[in-house]
């Protein structure tokens, strides 16, 4: 099944490598819509609310930050049932404990490898 | 063992797994005029605070950007696709600079900003820790960070 895929990172570079990167996995992907801050984000989710196959997103950006995003959309109660696999240049374990409680499936720490992005890609992919 | 060693270390891996360059620390000679055509630089703040800043010269800005994207010589690069790419190089390289030095300390990190030409570092009153290097041994590149 097709994959509408959301990508939420303020970097362009970041988000032409991840781009590419599902590309080249086994997700067959229907469309990419891209975002650069919490803020683009979070209107970004709210509008394809019930289209959306699976978030991509960092952590540090500008404007409001990735938590931050996270909290407001689960406060509209929008975070059920889309899978999230976030990519930061953090690796603590109190960030990864704070992306668990809003239901962050796969964690995937900067610099990374394609093939270690596929596989966390491939595992929230295929979780139910 | 120095922060710059950290950083070092973290260049290293951050090279090999995503931009596919080497990086090699040498006793690079002094040059009359700055080979350097951009400066990144990043703040940080968690249990060490100051930032560091990266200078790149125009072909390492081109080359890591075209290795980042898996874009081949001949492909066109966009406006502002090198500079993007360098700071989102400093983001990823001061993140796994703080992750090594200390795995279960969080941090937080300021939004790169990148400059033309070289600006010196202002920042004063703190530890100052450099390493001239070369990419893929024909690049020259500066790195320097400040932090209380």
């Amino acid at each position: 099944m097709e994959k509408t895929i959301a990508i939420i990172d303020d970097s362009r570079t970041i988000r032409a490598i991840l781009r590419k990167s599902v590309l080249a996995s086994n997700v067959q992907v229907k469309a990419f819509h891209e975002a650069e801050d919490g803020i683009d984000g979070l209107s970004l989710i709210r509008r394809l609310h019930g289209q959306l196959s699976l978030i991509i997103m960092d952590i540090n950006m500008p404007k409001m930050d990735g938590l931050e995003m996270l909290k407001a959309l689960e406060a509209e109660g929008r975070l059920g049932g889309v899978p999230i696999l976030v990519i930061s240049s953090r690796a603590d374990d109190a960030l990864k404990a704070s992306c668990a409680k809003f239901g962050v499936k796969a964690f995937v720490n900067k610099p990374f490898t394609h093939e270690s992005f596929r596989s966390a890609l491939e595992l929230v992919i295929s979780q139910p | 063992m120095k922060l710059m060693d950290h950083i070092v270390a973290a260049m290293d891996e951050t090279l090999d797994k995503m931009a596919f360059m080497t990086f090699s620390p040498v006793a690079a000679p002094d040059v009359s005029a700055s080979p350097f055509a951009y400066t990144v630089r990043i703040g940080f703040a968690g249990k060490l605070a100051g930032e560091l800043t990266l200078y790149f010269t125009e072909k390492t800005s081109e080359g890591m950007s075209r290795n980042l994207l898996g874009l081949r010589d001949a492909d066109a690069l966009s406006p502002g696709t090198p500079v993007d790419a360098l700071k989102e190089f400093a983001n990823i390289l001061m993140g796994r600079t703080l992750s090594l030095l200390d795995p279960a300390t969080p941090f937080t990190l300021k939004i790169p900003e990148a400059q033309s030409g070289e600006v010196p570092v202002t920042l004063s009153g703190a530890t100052r820790e450099e390493v001239r290097g070369m990419f893929d041994d024909y690049e020259p590149c500066r790195l320097v960070i400040v932090y209380r």
